[in-house]
């Protein structure tokens, strides 16, 4: 079953294109990490997903209910923390989890003094006199205690030192490990949000260019190393799924986007007899910034030299 | 319901530093206005004036600084509150924020002031009569200040949209009234008064239901939009100019007052300063008698009249009983409405200053008497400081006349004339306009230079009462007797009366003759 669903979803801030025919899903129990640069629509789909925008066109359904119509019913289930969001300043961290804590029926005190402790949050000062992390750390905390079967998180990193990141990360990770919750995460934090995810999407310019299992992305894409004896022939005819091919001298590198073992050496020895050829794995960020650079004109064109 | 309390309590836990602050200025107020009601002079009264004006200033910006804190405390304007992914419902929301507001803006002054209300001898009558008047007022200021703070995410565009949409309405109301001439008739206004209703509830529908802020945004735009261009109350300037006589004309316009205006029991109050016009004072049917005296100035005794029943025909036309006898105290009939056509003079100040000083009631009632102003801006005249004495308390101002049906003073028709009447006031307005049909602020004055009146009748009594004073000769036509009043000169015609002419000076407001005669006919009056 699917947390979230988007079919064709479009949304448009005047004549621009915010996010352009957005299909995604994201399967119950998953933690999903929406990927993009700045710009790329990742908070506008979000706030489509939470109902704080209307869609132009398509649809999205969060939890089975169609975004436009979510209510209390579904919010109840949901747990949202997103840079933006305004604290009340002048509570105490205890005033704001009392204020909460009746809302949810579900809202476990166990896990709220867990989560105090594990964040070491100062239950008696104001959220004014608390820095950006500790305040991010707040609304987790109000987000989680209540065991949401969805968690939204909205560039959650951002603005949040190392130790912050991943006091949040390692926070984010213990409670998804006590339950059966399904994350869902927007960054352009790729190193961070790589600890936490299992599945992704990659958002640029308002389009997902692909959304996979982080497990299988990373098991298809090999950065790759040949080494000829001569020096390259620019002429030669690379695949499409060859991304950011570079040549220098003697030594060639591009990304394979559709690693199999044993075939993507054949693939080069077709063209290059002599060489050596060496396949690195990659990390999601290494991936991801691939993929951006892939997308710019001039790596399109030499792809196809 | 116990959700709605759980908002409640935070948000008041938000605002209290400001909300007490604002009582403690209500009960602050409260021994001033006491030790200045008991010393009754008329400096003490001006700075009681003073000090109301003020306090109502504070109170008008206190409630919409609470209102728009409560508001602001879930913003729902923008995507970025905390209440708006949590199961908060937006109608307990708005249940709880209006509540909150009713409760702070309403009730906890009402809390303070009772009990002071109580202690100048009120009973619960009249303490109940006061609080639909106050609590009309703050209701409309926190319903006003509500419709800007959710259309707003901020204080600093909360305030920034409230005062530009203040100086855009004047602006536009001023600017209309040059090429848009439309009066608004009493069912027209009432559309008007339902339409913005409507609109108020859509507005609020949109931002706590739907959160759509733009067209919230939007639609309070273009209701301010409308209001500016046919509210009777926008000002507008007027650029005509026409005299109006005053000779028994009938009453045109009256205008309710607002409910009820404490004073002190057995307050001395000082009358209003410059409107010439009648004053009801209607007494609450708990009393069976009303003193009404003057202490300083004079009735014109003829004029001090009790009317029947509710002083009202079906046609609204005010029903005059005969004339009581001049001395004071004067009785109460049984229906309990006095009117009297005094030589008052009617302050911007009066209702404010002595009726209810201590609340916003009264400087409303000040902004309805600006408003008559605006309206009979040629009755106003500084005639004398007159001050009465009431053994009971003033209720109600409900009417002034504003003789509406304008001509120019040329010449007066002899409206009173006809035997029988033994009193006429002539009155010769400076300018300014009584029908203009949306009001005025504009205030023009054009001296008058001399005004002729004939009569043939034998005069025995003359009051001319100018700005400096009054003065008063007498004398009969009989006797061929000159009279004389610091450089007028009038003729004897013999048989046609006399011709008195006055040399006016310039930019005297305003002119007032009082004749006292037997049989008067007055065959002309007019100026150059």
């Amino acid at each position: 079953m699917n947390v979230i669903e988007t079919q064709k979803l479009v949304r448009k801030y005047g004549r621009m294109e915010a996010v352009h025919d957005l299909t995604l899903s994201v399967p119950a129990g998953s933690v999903f990490a929406l990927l993009g640069p700045n710009g790329a629509g990742k908070t506008t789909t979000i706030k489509v997903l939470m109902n704080l925008l209307s869609p132009t066109a398509g649809e999205a359904r969060v939890l089975g209910v169609d975004s436009r119509k979510l209510g209390v019913k579904e919010r109840l289930q949901i747990g949202y923390v997103s840079e933006n969001q305004q604290l009340p300043p002048w509570m105490t961290v205890r005033q704001l989890l009392d204020y909460c804590r009746p809302w949810y029926p579900t809202w476990d005190r166990d896990l709220e003094k867990k989560l105090l402790v594990r964040f070491e949050l100062p239950e008696e000062r104001k959220i004014k006199q608390l820095s950006r992390g500790m305040a991010m750390k707040v609304a987790l905390l109000s987000s989680l205690a209540y065991r949401p079967k969805l968690l939204v998180l909205d560039e959650p990193f951002s603005g949040l030192d190392p130790l912050v990141r991943d006091e949040f990360i390692q926070g984010v990770l213990e409670v998804s490990e006590i339950g059966d919750w399904t994350v869902f995460i927007s960054s352009h934090d790729i190193n961070e949000v790589e600890m936490l995810c299992d599945w992704t999407g990659i958002l640029t310019g308002g389009r997902l260019q692909l959304t996979e299992r982080v497990e299988s992305l990373q098991a298809r894409f090999r950065r790759v190393e040949v080494v000829n004896d001569t020096a390259v022939v620019s002429s030669v005819v690379v695949p499409a799924h060859w991304l950011c091919y570079e040549q220098s001298g003697t030594i060639l590198r591009f990304i394979e986007t559709n690693f199999v073992a044993g075939k993507t050496e054949a693939l080069c020895r077709e063209r290059f007899p002599s060489a050596a050829v060496t396949a690195h794995s990659m990390s999601l960020r290494e991936i991801f910034v691939a993929l951006m650079r892939a997308e710019r004109p001039q790596s399109r064109e030499g792809a196809l030299l | 319901m116990k959700m709605i309390w759980h908002i409640m309590k935070k948000d008041l836990r938000a605002i209290w530093p400001l909300w007490l602050a604002w009582l403690g200025l209500i009960a602050i107020r409260i021994p001033l206005i006491l030790y200045y009601l008991n010393s009754a002079s008329e400096q003490a009264l001006s700075l009681m004036s003073l000090v109301s004006g003020c306090a109502f200033l504070a109170d008008a910006i206190l409630i919409f600084s609470l209102v728009r804190s409560l508001v602001h405390e879930d913003t729902l304007a923008g995507d970025g509150s905390f209440w708006i992914t949590r199961p908060i419902a937006g109608t307990q929301l708005l249940f709880a924020k209006l509540a909150s507001a009713l409760l702070v803006c309403v009730v906890s002054p009402l809390v303070v002031l009772v009990p002071t209300w109580w202690g100048f001898g009120f009973d619960g009558t009249e303490v109940a009569h006061v609080l639909t008047s106050y609590g009309q007022i703050n209701s409309g200021l926190l319903v006003l200040a509500f419709l800007f703070a959710i259309v707003t995410r901020r204080g600093s565009s909360f305030w920034l949209v409230l005062i530009s949409t203040v100086v855009a309405f004047m602006i536009l109301g001023l600017a209309s009234s040059m090429w848009l001439s439309m009066s608004v008739s009493f069912y027209e206004r009432q559309i008007l008064v339902y339409s913005g209703v409507v609109l108020v509830l859509f507005v609020v529908v949109q931002q706590f239901i739907k959160r759509r802020t733009w067209i919230a945004q939007s639609s309070l735009g273009v209701g301010a939009l409308l209001t500016a261009l046919v509210s009777p109350h926008c000002p507008r300037i007027d650029t005509s100019l026409s005299y109006e006589k005053r000779i028994d004309q009938p009453l045109t316009t009256t205008w309710n007052g607002v409910g009820a205006y404490f004073a002190k029991k057995d307050q001395e109050s000082s009358l209003p300063d410059y409107v010439k016009g009648k004053l009801e004072i209607v007494i609450p049917k708990e009393y069976t008698r009303v003193e009404l005296q003057l202490l300083k100035g004079e009735w014109i005794d003829s004029k001090g009249a009790v009317f029947q029943a509710d002083g009202v025909d079906d046609q609204g036309n005010l029903l005059e009983a005969p004339a009581p006898a001049v001395s004071s105290p004067m009785q109460k009939d049984g229906q309990g409405a006095f009117t009297c056509d005094v030589p008052l003079t009617l302050s911007a100040n009066w209702l404010w200053n002595k009726a209810q000083p201590w609340t916003p009631t009264g400087f409303f009632g000040r902004f309805r008497i600006m408003f008559i102003q605006t309206v009979t801006v040629a009755d106003l005249k500084l005639v004398a400081g007159a001050k009465a004495r009431t053994g009971s308390f003033v209720t109600r101002l409900v009417s002034v006349q504003s003789y509406k049906d304008a001509v120019k003073f040329t010449t007066i028709e002899a409206a009173a004339a006809g035997s029988g009447n033994d009193h006429v006031s002539l009155f010769a307005p400076s300018g300014g306009r009584l029908t203009q049909p949306r009001g005025s602020w504009y205030k023009r004055s054009i001296p008058m230079l001399w005004v002729r009146l004939e009569y043939d009748t034998s005069v025995y009594s003359l009051r001319s009462q100018e700005a400096d004073g009054s003065k008063e000769t007498t004398g009969r036509v009989d006797d061929s007797e000159e009279l004389l009043a610091g450089g007028e000169t009038h003729e004897n015609l013999g048989e046609r009366g006399w011709r008195f002419v006055k040399q006016v000076d310039q930019r005297v407001g305003y002119n007032d003759y009082d004749l006292k005669a037997t049989n008067l006919n007055i065959v002309k009056a007019s100026t150059p």
